[in-house]
């Protein structure tokens, strides 16, 4: 199902093999396997509850796998969790902040952590966040948080960057301030990211690569590009009889107009046009379609599945 | 310059892009020699992948719209004008279509949209044939 590009596995900034979290007896991840080429900007697509969360828990080193190893920037997780924090930047909104340090004191402070600190590239966030430096973490608001969050995160120059769901609950312009400096931070050269977002337009806007969740499972994982490609819809007038399409290559769904059919398909190519043709379709119309309706789609097709089993 | 992302449309980013550079060539907006904004500075602006940006502008050189100078930076050529019938008829037909599918979902036929769209073309041309005599 999934058209990933080969890559070798130096390549890879994130892998996980096998990577799964009980618990008690819930499946919260059930073996996935998630390759994060360096570089990149890969999008974790899902509902609430889909696993995002947990996975990017089990990446970062917070939640311990039940099942599964993880690979960060070449080096096991559980071996150089030390090397790796110092590498990797982790943006969520439950992220730890003390609440009596001044904003200028929770810069100096997590300054101390890194040898790689940018002095000048946190002076120009500050700034172009109006962030107050005299003002206590505990009296800022919500979106100001989230841009102290992001500051510290971003100044120390990571090789990789970690968002779980960053702008979740911010309102437009802070969302526009965290997408525009990972837009910005990606335009350097070689640092990768992955971020998990319920928020599709969001995914689309920024990411290269796109992983659909849902209860647990990876669904999909290609490029944007390859998805939209792949996906179509197909339109056709249906004249008075209605074709049988059941069982035509790749047709997830099928919705019918009044004076029209629309079907959804997955992998498309000549062969569905041919399978089409010999069902009597004329005319088809082959039209794009967006990453929401691919989204919702691919979600329904697997739980439908899953419920016929 | 003016584009406008919209990521919930069907039609891929890097697409709109494209088109919209396209547009603004064919209605005179962007003018021959005209700089384009840096890869980096409109995925900033847009908020979008730079490499999206990237690709749009590639797709843009190939087709001749744009051209690229060797530490310059990026420029409209010369010769995007030429595309503005076909870009055009494009705009036209995407917006067409959407008016005939409301037509089909109101149980219109084809004779009927035909119709229609024959009388609304007529009576446009009829109340502009004072003004285009009086040229």
């Amino acid at each position: 199902m999934s058209s990933n590009v080969e890559y070798m596995p130096e390549e890879y900034a994130i892998e996980t093999r096998n990577l799964g979290r009980k618990f008690g007896k819930f499946e919260a991840v059930k073996g996935v396997d998630l390759t994060v080429p360096k570089g990149t900007v890969f999008g974790l697509l899902g509902v609430n509850g889909a696993g995002k969360s947990t996975i990017i828990k089990m990446i970062m080193g917070h939640l311990r796998p039940t099942s599964g190893e993880v690979r960060i920037l070449g080096r096991a997780l559980g071996e150089d969790l030390v090397e790796i924090r110092k590498r990797v930047a982790y943006v969520s909104e439950n992220r730890y902040l003390y609440e009596w340090m001044t904003v200028a004191e929770s810069i100096t402070f997590t300054r101390a952590f890194h040898a790689t600190w940018d002095d000048r590239k946190a002076a120009d966030l500050l700034k172009r966040f109006s962030l107050p430096p005299e003002k206590k973490v505990r009296q800022l608001s919500r979106g100001n948080r989230a841009r102290l969050c992001l500051l510290l995160a971003l100044s120390f120059n990571p090789e990789l960057i970690v968002l779980d769901e960053p702008t979740s609950g911010l309102d437009p312009i802070v969302r526009r301030d965290f997408i525009e400096n990972i837009v910005s931070e990606i335009a350097e050269e070689g640092k990768t990211v992955l971020f998990s977002s319920h928020i599709v337009e969001e995914v689309e806007r920024v990411a290269d690569y796109v992983g659909i969740m849902d209860e647990g499972e990876l669904l999909l994982v290609s490029t944007i590009d390859e998805i939209k490609s792949s996906y179509k819809r197909v339109r056709y007038a249906t004249n008075g009889t209605r074709p049988e399409v059941t069982g035509v290559v790749g047709v997830m769904m099928v919705e019918n107009g009044r004076h029209e059919q629309v079907l959804t398909v997955q992998g498309f190519g000549d062969e569905t046009m041919r399978q089409l043709g010999e069902r009597g379709v004329k005319n088809p119309e082959v039209l794009p379609i967006s990453l929401e309706d691919i989204f919702v789609s691919a979600v329904r097709a697997e739980r439908e599945r899953r419920a016929s089993l | 310059m003016f584009i406008k992302v919209d990521p919930s449309n069907d039609v891929p980013i890097f697409r709109q892009i494209v088109q919209q550079i396209k547009t603004a060539v064919a209605m005179g907006r962007l003018e021959p020699e005209d700089p384009l904004p840096s890869v980096r500075q409109l995925a900033v602006e847009l908020a979008v992948n730079p490499n999206t940006v990237a690709r749009a502008y590639l797709d843009l050189e190939i087709e001749g719209v744009i051209y690229k100078r060797q530490g310059a930076g990026t420029f409209v050529s010369g010769r995007g004008v030429e595309m503005s019938k076909n870009e055009r008829r494009r705009v036209l037909r995407e917006l067409l279509e959407k008016a005939l599918v409301e037509g089909l979902n109101l149980g219109m036929e084809e004779k009927e949209l035909r119709e229609t769209f024959e009388r609304v073309l007529e009576k446009m041309m009829q109340a502009r044939t004072p003004e285009t005599v009086g040229r």
